[in-house]
């Protein structure tokens, strides 16, 4: 009786105990719908092709004067977590606004942002989790996007969850707009070579302490720090004819590391603005790139892309012209003095040297002149002109290690022999026997030249001997051998004064 | 296991620790000993000095006194840096030694324009060029040494007179805008023999601070240290050899040497 009501009591405190998680279970699933968290995960910027995103290292760089003359537009990606789980009444805005943000005291939408989506929003709930929208990049850059010197600016995504119109930032991507180029360095000098010139200048002085800027902007003053904003200079340089007309100097020339609307607005001179997205295999519709309500202006491609066969005539110089890359001709320095190599002596090179920013924007120009280089003389040239009889052979010796019959060593040896050995029975059977043996080594000494040098080293020591016994009276080389024998007296007498004291102290 | 390991890091720790204090008596028994001197085998060199190779000597005995070198250079110097080992070898009165030697030179300047129209006159221009024209030397030496050291070993006067005679062969090469010249087929580079003598006196520095030199001699086995001064002529004209650049020089050279 007692075991069944236990069991009675244990079934029904399973039951319950099972209703109770049903519930607790029940109300975590509601809950965690009510509390699903919508979110924006990111906001990236794509370069005109729309494959390159500007990521930290660049996009503090990208939005330059030449992004501003060329017009070009960016692709915007917005990547979104959770959309389908907001109400109908929520909305989604994306704005670009100066640092400072876009919403008033009341987290109204000021009226001088500059929305880049949607003019009145979108709803959050028909978004697709990833999309993405052109822009111009003039726009992202404040419209008028000419003398801004480090501007900072920012992408907002902000959302109204609830549809009173009062919005909150959502996710926000920070970008600096610089369209001030650098100022042009002074003093220049040129001194030519042979085949090269060297270009002389005055560089500029970078500062590394915060000063404020200001500049006008769709939404205000803004005040930017500038650091170091310098990134180095280039040469740039034509060949100029009898009549004055200039034509680039290099077929392969260092690449440009400023950026000009002549050299980059024919990259971008596709307007495609739409494109689709890959299936993010979650049963959304696929996307198409939505058009932006403020519509957007032609691009604005310059007329002059081609540039290889490019030529200047005299009467149409300009700034814009030379900085094509066909007139590029050193690689980025820092130092004020930059030589250009591999040209040809006597004819006439014009040379301009431009200072590049960190935002890759150029200066204006400087005309250093013109120069034409010429054959120096130099020491080696002097010395053999004026009679010097040095020769560039290195003191080795034999015939088959240096490839000489008369080279001097070789000589040497060959005058010991004639006056040494051969008047002596002894000298004539070393003689005779050493031509009996010594030519196949030598044949072979002769095609190995990387045992060339050890077989001049080897025989250095000989030919030393020799000369010392040539070229010494009998008293000399009384002296030599005398101290020749000395030396190795004492060497010898030392190892045997160590041995013994090495011994007696074991 | 565990209990192993601890086993283990405590036999090396007491082990170790031993060894160092073993370590440490014995160093402070050689330090207090006031006769102790590591064994004295060999000596080390690192000197400095200016030098400017005589290539002008060549034409010494002809006519219209051709200055190659003075007239490219002028009277600029560069500086010679050199490297030197000495096997002291036997010490009868004062140390004999054979030493070799190694050194680095190299001057430049800008090459003068060739306002010529022929390849084999000189330039009559004063002009520099943006080119730069250089000269370097690698220079090697054996020699042989003898050190007065007594007044220093048995009179403790800090003073070292010496003298070095030996032979020595020196690379050279002659470049514009860093490439070997060239004339008329002919490379600038080349090496000459020659011979030298040098001779200084050295401030053995031990007397200054004996308890750091007494540890240098524990710690290290350096047994002196000198700075020195010497004279060195330097005769690189070839010896036996006529077409050979002459590199030598008279100049002076500072430095520092240790024994050990």
């Amino acid at each position: 009786m007692k075991t069944m009501e236990f069991r009675t009591y244990q079934t029904c405190f399973m039951i319950r105990r099972g209703i109770c998680l049903c519930f607790i279970a029940g109300c975590l699933l509601s809950s965690s719908t009510v509390w699903a968290t919508f979110s924006v995960e990111s906001i990236v910027i794509y370069k005109e092709d729309n494959k390159t995103p500007l990521d930290d290292s660049i996009i503090d760089k990208y939005f330059n004067k030449a992004i501003c003359d060329c017009n070009s537009s960016v692709y915007i990606e917005i990547t979104l977590n959770d959309p389908t789980s907001q109400s109908t009444n929520s909305y989604l805005q994306i704005v670009t606004s100066p640092s400072g943000g876009c919403l008033d005291t009341s987290q109204h939408l000021n009226t001088d942002c500059i929305k880049i989506y949607s003019d009145s929003g979108k709803r959050i709930q028909e978004l697709p989790a990833r999309f993405q929208f052109a822009v111009p990049a003039k726009t992202l850059m404040g419209e008028d996007c000419t003398n801004l010197d480090r501007v900072a600016r920012k992408i907002i995504v902000y959302t109204d969850t609830d549809g009173d119109g009062t919005w909150e930032s959502a996710k926000e991507l920070s970008y600096t707009v610089d369209t001030t180029p650098p100022d042009t360095p002074t003093s220049p000098g040129l001194t030519v070579g042979e085949n090269k010139v060297t270009v002389t200048f005055k560089t500029l002085a970078t500062s590394t302490s915060s000063t404020s800027s200001s500049s006008t902007s769709d939404a205000g003053t803004t005040t930017t720090s500038v650091v170091s904003d310098l990134k180095g200079y280039q040469i740039l340089c034509a060949k100029v004819d009898s009549s004055d007309n200039e034509s680039p100097v290099f077929d392969n020339p260092p690449d440009p590391e400023y950026q000009s609307a002549l050299n980059i607005c024919s990259a971008t001179a596709s307007s495609d603005a739409g494109t689709k997205l890959p299936d993010q295999g979650n049963n959304l519709p696929d996307i198409s790139v939505d058009v932006p309500d403020i519509g957007i202006n032609d691009l604005g491609v310059n007329d002059q892309t081609n540039t290889s066969q490019y030529a200047i005539s005299s009467s149409s110089s300009s700034d814009d012209a030379h900085l094509a890359k066909q007139f590029v001709c050193s690689s980025l320095s820092s130092s004020g003095e930059i030589s250009v190599s591999n040209l040809e002596n006597g004819s006439k090179y014009r040379f301009w040297v431009v200072a590049i920013d960190n935002s890759y924007n150029p200066s204006s120009l400087l005309l250093v002149g013109d120069g034409t280089p010429v054959l120096v003389e130099d020491l080696w040239e002097l010395y053999k002109k004026q009679g010097g009889q040095a020769s560039s052979e290195k003191c080795f010796i034999a015939t088959a290690a240096y490839g000489s019959y008369n080279h001097p060593q070789v000589r040497i040896l060959r005058e010991f022999r004639d006056a040494v050995l051969l008047p002596t029975r002894l000298g004539q059977w070393f003689v005779e026997t050493y031509y009996r043996l010594s030519p196949r080594p030598a044949r072979w000494l002769a095609h190995h030249d990387n045992i060339r040098p050890l077989a001049k080293a080897a025989l250095w020591p000989i030919t030393l001997g020799a000369a010392g016994w040539l070229y010494t009276s009998p008293m000399q080389k009384l002296l030599l051998v005398f101290g020749v024998g000395l030396m190795i007296l004492f060497v010898w007498r030392r190892r045997n004064r160590r041995l013994i004291s090495g011994k007696e102290s074991n | 296991m565990k209990t192993f390991g601890l086993w283990l890091i405590s036999l090396l720790v007491f082990l170790g620790s031993a060894a160092a204090w073993a370590q440490d008596d014995f160093q402070d028994e050689r330090v207090r000993d006031k006769n102790y001197r590591s064994p004295q085998n060999y000596l080390f060199e690192l000197k400095f000095g200016p030098y400017a190779p005589d290539i002008d000597s060549e034409f010494s005995n002809t006519s219209g006194q051709a200055h190659p070198y003075q007239h490219i250079f002028g009277d600029s110097q560069a500086l010679m840096i050199n490297g030197e080992l000495d096997w002291e070898i036997w010490r009868p009165f004062g140390t004999i030694a054979l030493g070799g030697s190694i050194g680095y030179y190299t001057n430049s300047v800008n090459a003068f324009v060739d306002d010529t129209t022929d390849n084999n006159t000189s330039s009559s221009s004063t002009v520099r060029s943006a080119s730069s024209t250089s000269i370097s030397l690698i220079p090697f030496s054996i020699l042989a040494i003898y050190r007065f050291d007594v007044l220093a070993e048995h009179f403790k006067i800090p003073l070292v007179p010496y003298a070095k005679i030996g032979l020595n062969y020196n690379l050279w090469w002659i470049d514009i805008d860093g490439e070997t010249a060239n004339y008329q087929g002919q490379k600038g580079s080349g090496g000459t023999m020659g011979w030298q003598f040098n001779a200084g006196v050295s401030l053995l520095l031990d007397c200054f601070d004996t308890q750091a030199a007494k540890n240098l001699d524990v710690d290290y086995g350096i047994n002196h240290t000198y700075i020195f001064f010497e004279a060195a002529v330097v005769r690189a004209n070839g010896l036996y050899r006529d077409n050979a650049l002459h590199v030598g020089d008279t100049t002076w050279n500072g430095g520092i040497a240790f024994e050990f």
